[in-house]
């Protein structure tokens, strides 16, 4: 009150009111009155290229994304016989985002992977500011069901075929062309499978996990982005035949499309998937082509 | 010495010009783009304004950030990819007005402002015609125009060419109130 004050006064006693004096006058008020300005755009769409970025759909918006990923390069089930993986398709998602907020959303897709059904929510409650609040704080619930055929009887109750992936996103834009995320996850499966050979860890139900995933942008149309994600597991980190997801890629954007092509070892394309299978390895050329595209509508 | 004198020289100036400054209660800037495959309409409700009516100085304070679109890809894209609303936080215009009006007289006056518009880190001298309104005592200004936005530096790629207009159409509507102190 008192800086609109002496604003007031200021601009009274302007004598030799030159259009310049008048404009910093006003600019003055302005910066008194408005807050500090919320970072927009940090990440271009809500997924990275499998993790989930600190952007929600904006109220009232539609994301219908198909994602893609062929089979590996080289390595198992790669080379030439299969066309460096492009014959197969290790798997593939459709989903539907939905903004119910600015910075409340909620999505279901169906993978190929597991059958995987799955519904997430995800809220921003944390927002980046310029000159202020240096990072956005995301939360994502997600829960997945797998309704496949029951050969090995496994499932002697429905409740098994449910995992559930939760995790908390801290993301910053730190310039103009630079974001980076970091997430630590909470991985729970109702059923797991031990391995036969007893001289492996066990296997465990719960699993917690940290990811890392930048973005730089190179145009205003193209990024470069990358991830990798860690879990703090015993079996997944002995000599047991797995490899922690990383995947790099481009981000091309068009309009009201955004379009992804990328390389990973780890065919997973949700959460659930991503942490749990991940026998391919980067070093043995098994990775492999993916593509994702998202259309959004106004609805 | 001479700074109390110079500022009580200032403080008895201001005396002899007091209220002639107003300033904006309500503004409304829109911006239209018509393109063969979509039109683009966007508005802004939180520009600020003076107009000082001795010294027919107008100043208009507009920030990209805070245009509202149907959509919001477009918001997005309007400050992320052409506006660079962070680098650029605001646009602004200042400039003198031509012609006659009398605030104390209810009319639309039709004047010119020859003035510079400053947009996306680029200045462009500008002759715009607009209106000056006063109705019941209450003064409001009406302007539209056009603003080719390659002027301003900003690049529409060739593949969106098709859906953003080169020119867009900018109007203006801003009402005073005279500013006051006891």
């Amino acid at each position: 009150m008192k800086r609109i004050f002496i604003f007031v006064l200021f601009l009274l006693t302007i004598s030799t009111y030159a259009q310049d004096d008048l404009l910093a006058a006003l600019e003055a008020e302005d910066s008194i009155s408005a807050g500090p300005v919320v970072i927009n755009s940090t990440w271009k769409s809500t997924y990275l290229i499998n993790f989930h970025t600190s952007e929600t759909e904006k109220k009232g918006v539609l994301d219908f994304r198909i994602a893609h990923r062929f089979g590996n390069i080289d390595g198992l089930n790669g080379g030439g016989h299969t066309l460096y993986g492009l014959d197969q398709s290790s798997n593939i998602r459709f989903s539907f985002d939905y903004g119910i907020t600015d910075d409340f959303q909620i999505g279901i897709g169906r993978s190929k992977m597991e059958e995987n059904i799955d519904g997430l929510v995800k809220y921003k409650f944390l927002k980046q500011k310029k000159n202020g609040m240096p990072l956005s704080l995301l939360l994502m619930a997600s829960v997945a069901f797998t309704p496949k055929e029951d050969v090995l009887d496994y499932y002697s109750n429905a409740a098994h075929r449910f995992s559930y992936y939760n995790q908390i996103i801290i993301s910053s834009k730190l310039n103009s062309w630079f974001s980076g995320l970091l997430n630590v996850s909470h991985f729970y499966r109702n059923l797991i499978v031990q391995s036969a050979d007893l001289s492996l860890p066990r296997d465990v139900n719960r699993i917690f996990g940290v990811g890392l995933g930048v973005r730089t942008k190179l145009t205003r149309k193209l990024s470069l982005v990358g991830e990798y994600a860690y879990s703090f597991n015993e079996l997944r980190n002995s000599e047991y035949q797995y490899s922690h997801p990383l995947s790099l890629g481009v981000e091309i954007e068009t309009g009201g499309h955004v379009f992804h092509i990328n390389l990973s070892n780890s065919a997973g394309l949700i959460g659930q998937d991503l942490i749990n299978e991940g026998p391919d390895n980067w070093l043995d050329g098994e990775f492999k082509l993916g593509f994702t595209i998202s259309r959004v509508f106004a609805i | 010495m001479k700074i109390l004198l110079s500022s009580l020289l200032i403080v008895v100036c201001s005396l002899g010009t007091f209220a002639q400054k107003y300033m904006q209660t309500t503004s409304s800037i829109t911006f239209f783009s018509s393109a063969p495959l979509e039109d683009i309409f966007a508005e802004s409700k939180k520009s600020k304004s003076i107009l000082d009516i001795n010294s027919k100085d107008i100043v208009i304070l507009m920030k990209p950030n805070t245009f509202i679109f149907k959509n919001p890809m477009m918001q997005e894209h309007f400050n992320e990819d052409y506006m660079e609303s962070a680098t650029f936080t605001k646009a602004t215009f200042s400039g003198k007005i031509e012609g006659a009006f009398d605030v104390l007289k209810d009319g639309i006056y039709p004047v010119k402002v020859n003035g510079k518009l400053a947009m996306h880190g680029v200045e462009q001298l500008r002759i715009i015609d607009g209106k000056i309104i006063v109705k019941n005592g209450v003064v409001s200004i009406e302007a539209k125009f056009a603003v080719k936005v390659a002027d301003h530096g900003i690049k529409v790629p060739s593949i969106q060419i098709k859906n953003i207009a080169e020119v867009v159409e900018v109007s203006i509507k801003i009402t005073y109130k005279e500013l006051k102190t006891k």
